[in-house]
């Protein structure tokens, strides 16, 4: 069976149920009851859990609003979940930035340090006021970039040292970099 | 992306090029680019014997099928995990150099008008610094990812002899740091990992190159 022909008949599966369901749902005056959120999170779910149901008579009201509740219950735990995750995530991606500017702030030669995330990396650009190349200033650099790889390793960091003879921060305007030392 | 030996021969083309260029100035800038792109070849010849195989076929994608990584930032999360310090400060000091020798400005943070440094590359960089990055970084970067005994074991051909050539090498390169440790190796050390056919093939392959085998 090709996609369409699948998709056709799996419309046709469930277009019953959905009026049922409705009809269902109107008849124990769930629409519109807060906090369940329920047409936008759980009515698919709902419909498949009437639809595999051979027998959808079974389902009490009472069975169906418990079981929305239950359902709508979990959903929101889960956002939260995910939220809290997000939540913990940039907190840990700004404390490994404080620690990134606290370390490169102690050579008086780095004029400033801008971030821009691209994919899963955090690009840090780390500007020189220098207008010749130093060798130990770079090995000194490398080794604290080393250590921040190690502490943070669960995250991505590249890093780049571009020279800028004449830093003038109103020339970096770009949105999507942010500052996150200058001196 | 190539085989090892098209990276090794690519690697040691652009490394004869980086040691000319570092020794000419003022063309010496470009020896620090040069010696950049023999660490890569260098890097994927050496990434070829291990699981991830090349750099950019290894990047790992999100639920979307979409790349997490950019291929220079993934080949430097496998540098940073995988080799030393000493390794990782000489890869990283030759990509960040040739990429301020061959940009010396901010075009990837996305300025509206480019800052550039107030000298070119040939100024910035003086002949020393090319010349140390060639004779003493890609160097520490080689013999940090086993060069020398990578080529000996790809030069003895057991692919034509053993259908298990790859598994010996990849055990040999992660049980030796170079070839020297490995020529002069204990003949019981060999044997806690290696059967003695495997032995005995591995000893023909090298007297038949003329390689001085020490294993006692």
């Amino acid at each position: 069976m090709d996609m369409k022909a699948k998709k056709i008949e799996d419309s046709a599966a469930y277009a019953i149920p959905l009026d049922l369901t409705k009809n269902m749902i109107a008849s124990i005056g769930l629409q519109g009851k807060p906090p369940f959120e329920w047409e936008k999170y759980i009515k698919a779910d709902l419909q498949t859990v009437v639809t595999s149901e051979t027998g959808y008579q079974i389902w009490s009201p009472e069975d169906i609003f418990g079981y929305v509740r239950l359902k709508s219950e979990l959903t929101m735990k889960v956002r939260e979940e995910e939220k809290e995750e997000d939540q913990e995530r940039q907190n840990v991606e700004e404390n490994a930035l404080f620690c990134i500017a606290d370390k490169y702030s102690k050579y008086e030669k780095v004029k400033s340090i801008y971030v821009q995330k691209y994919r899963a990396e955090i690009q840090v650009h780390v500007l020189l006021g220098i207008t010749e190349y130093d060798d130990d200033l770079m090995e000194d650099l490398l080794d604290t970039e080393y250590d921040i790889h190690k502490e943070f390793n669960y995250l991505s960091f590249t890093f780049l040292y571009p020279p800028v003879a004449f830093v003038d921060r109103k020339d970096i305007v770009h949105p999507e970099a942010r500052c996150i030392f200058s001196r | 992306m190539a085989d090892y030996p098209i990276h090794i021969a690519q690697a040691e083309h652009n490394e004869e090029a980086a040691k000319k260029l570092a020794f000419d100035p003022p063309y010496h800038d470009w020896g620090i680019t040069a010696a950049f792109y023999s660490a890569i070849h260098y890097f994927e010849s050496w990434l070829f014997y291990k699981g991830e195989r090349h750099t950019e076929t290894s990047i790992p994608s999100d639920e979307e099928g979409k790349l997490k990584f950019t291929a220079h930032g993934w080949r430097e999360k496998i540098i940073v995990n995988k080799l030393t310090r000493a390794g990782f400060k000489a890869f990283r000091k030759l990509r960040d150099s040739s990429e301020t020798a061959r940009y010396l400005s901010l075009a990837r943070l996305g300025t509206k008008s480019i800052e550039w440094l107030d000298r070119p590359a040939s100024q910035y960089f003086k002949p020393q610094h090319a010349q140390k990055m060639v004779e003493k970084d890609l160097q520490t970067l080689k013999k940090e990812l086993k060069i020398d005994l990578s080529k000996l074991l790809h030069s003895l051909k057991l692919q034509n002899k053993t259908p298990n050539a790859l598994l010996i090498i990849q055990q040999i390169l992660s049980r030796f740091h170079s070839k020297e440790s490995f020529l002069n190796a204990s003949l019981n050390n060999l044997k806690r990992f290696m059967s003695e056919d495997t032995l005995s093939l591995l000893r023909n392959q090298l007297e038949q190159s003329k390689e001085s085998v020490k294993w006692k």
